[in-house]
């Protein structure tokens, strides 16, 4: 599970990554790269890393989706000899 | 500022004098799809994706070698890398609908830079120091080969003296070019190391492609003309993009003997031969034996169809670029 110290990161290096390049300090350097090296450690534990900013999105929301469905009788198969 | 190559074709004929390790691999595999790549330039949507993600890869690498051979530290070189890779990617904007970018995007190119710094931290592999004090990492070769295409030698080309063939122009030879990604010496032998990016495990299902290989033989061959030292082979050296799991680094090395590439060489004069046949017949036919290799040639789609509606699926699927925008083995990076 990522931990909340993790998530604020994420928003720290979402601002990060919207600035422009040029005006990119040494302390923001390190903070990008600290970041990468987190997300490499989480990775090795298994920790499904959170979408970054850029990424697509799925197309479809499951969980919202799904949450509006009602269990529904079984489908039977009902075969007559010919 | 405009650094135009020259092209890569004899003036006024669709025959190529000047090739590299894509072009070679696209003729040895299928005349039909050295065509629609070289000669008509077409290039599926999603193929820039990949090549921006590899060359910006690359690049990357390259800038953290030429810090470190400067003696700049190792947090400073990366440090150095990732800010240059963040300004030239700033502008990139990768079409999120497309099946590349799940794996090829901004993110994920910053991770796998610095997990490959990270990685090899503390690299058994030594970039080679060229003589002129900078780090042997993306040479640039090209160098001429002994003989040209054979449409040169005519009547009104050469000259007969006394039983002396004298050429009124003199004739283009053959050039093999290229750009070697490193090259580096390890347990006292030197080799060419290639990066390669890929979303597949590098296993030993992944390597054994690299042997027999048109690629790393041309590199092997390149790197003895052009550094006049003995080059044992090439270090392939895979990484794997992967969205989750960690990102994941191999090498492997792949050998080529003076015997092999020999034998290469004189298969080479024999495929040079039949693309001069293709371009002077203006016909370049399809191998069909080859449209499922590596997942399904990305022309299978068109290929498939009555020749009459091909173009149809070309200017759906396809991208036509510019002559000037075209691949170009004489290029420079």
């Amino acid at each position: 599970m990522i931990s909340t110290a993790s998530e604020d990161n994420f928003n720290d290096i979402d601002e990060l990554m919207a600035l422009d390049p040029l005006e990119l300090s040494q302390q923001n350097l390190d903070r990008i790269i600290a970041y990468q090296r987190k997300h490499r450690l989480l990775r090795e534990q298994g920790v499904k890393p959170k979408k970054a900013s850029g990424e697509a999105k799925p197309a479809v929301d499951l969980s919202e989706l799904l949450a509006g469905l009602k269990p529904t009788q079984k489908p039977t198969i009902s075969a007559r000899r010919r | 500022m405009n650094d135009m190559p020259a092209s890569p074709f004899l003036p006024g004929t669709k025959i190529q004098y000047a090739w590299d390790s894509t072009s070679l691999n696209d003729l040895k595999t299928c005349p039909r799809k050295y065509q629609y790549t070289m000669i008509d330039g077409w290039v599926p949507k999603e193929e820039s994706i990949h090549l921006r993600f590899g060359q910006e890869y690359h690049a990357a690498i390259q800038d953290f070698e030429n810090s470190r051979a400067k003696g700049q530290s190792f947090d400073d070189a990366v440090r150095y890398a990732v800010w240059n890779l963040l300004i030239r990617i700033k502008d990139w904007d990768p079409d999120p609908t497309l099946r590349a970018f799940q794996h090829k995007n901004k993110d994920q190119l910053l991770h796998l830079v610095v997990c490959y710094f990270d990685e090899y931290r503390n690299d058994p592999y030594e970039t080679l120091i060229l003589e002129n004090g900078l780090p042997a990492v993306e040479l640039t070769f090209k160098f001429q080969l002994d003989f040209g295409p054979a449409q040169q030698v005519t009547a009104d080309k050469v000259a007969l003296n006394a039983g002396n063939i004298t050429y009124l122009q003199e004739p283009q030879q053959y050039l093999l070019c290229g750009h070697l990604d490193r090259v580096v010496t390890f347990q006292g032998d030197t080799y060419v190391l290639d990066h390669k990016t890929t979303t597949t495990t590098p296993s030993d299902y992944y390597f054994a492609q690299y042997s027999p290989n048109n690629q790393m033989t041309l590199y092997t061959f390149a790197g003895k003309v052009i550094l006049d030292t003995v080059i044992s082979g090439v270090v392939v050296e895979a990484a794997q993009v992967t969205n989750e799991k960690p990102m994941k680094f191999v090498r492997r090395p792949t050998y080529r003997s003076d015997e092999v590439i020999d034998e290469w060489l004189d298969d080479l004069e024999y495929h040079l031969a039949n693309a001069e046949a293709f371009a002077q017949a203006n016909y370049w036919p399809m191998n069909d034996t080859a449209c499922g290799n590596y997942g399904g040639c990305k022309f299978r789609e068109v290929c498939s169809r009555p020749a009459a509606v091909r173009d149809r699926f070309l200017k759906s699927d396809f991208i036509q670029l510019a002559p000037e925008e075209r691949w170009n083995p004489l290029r420079s990076r």
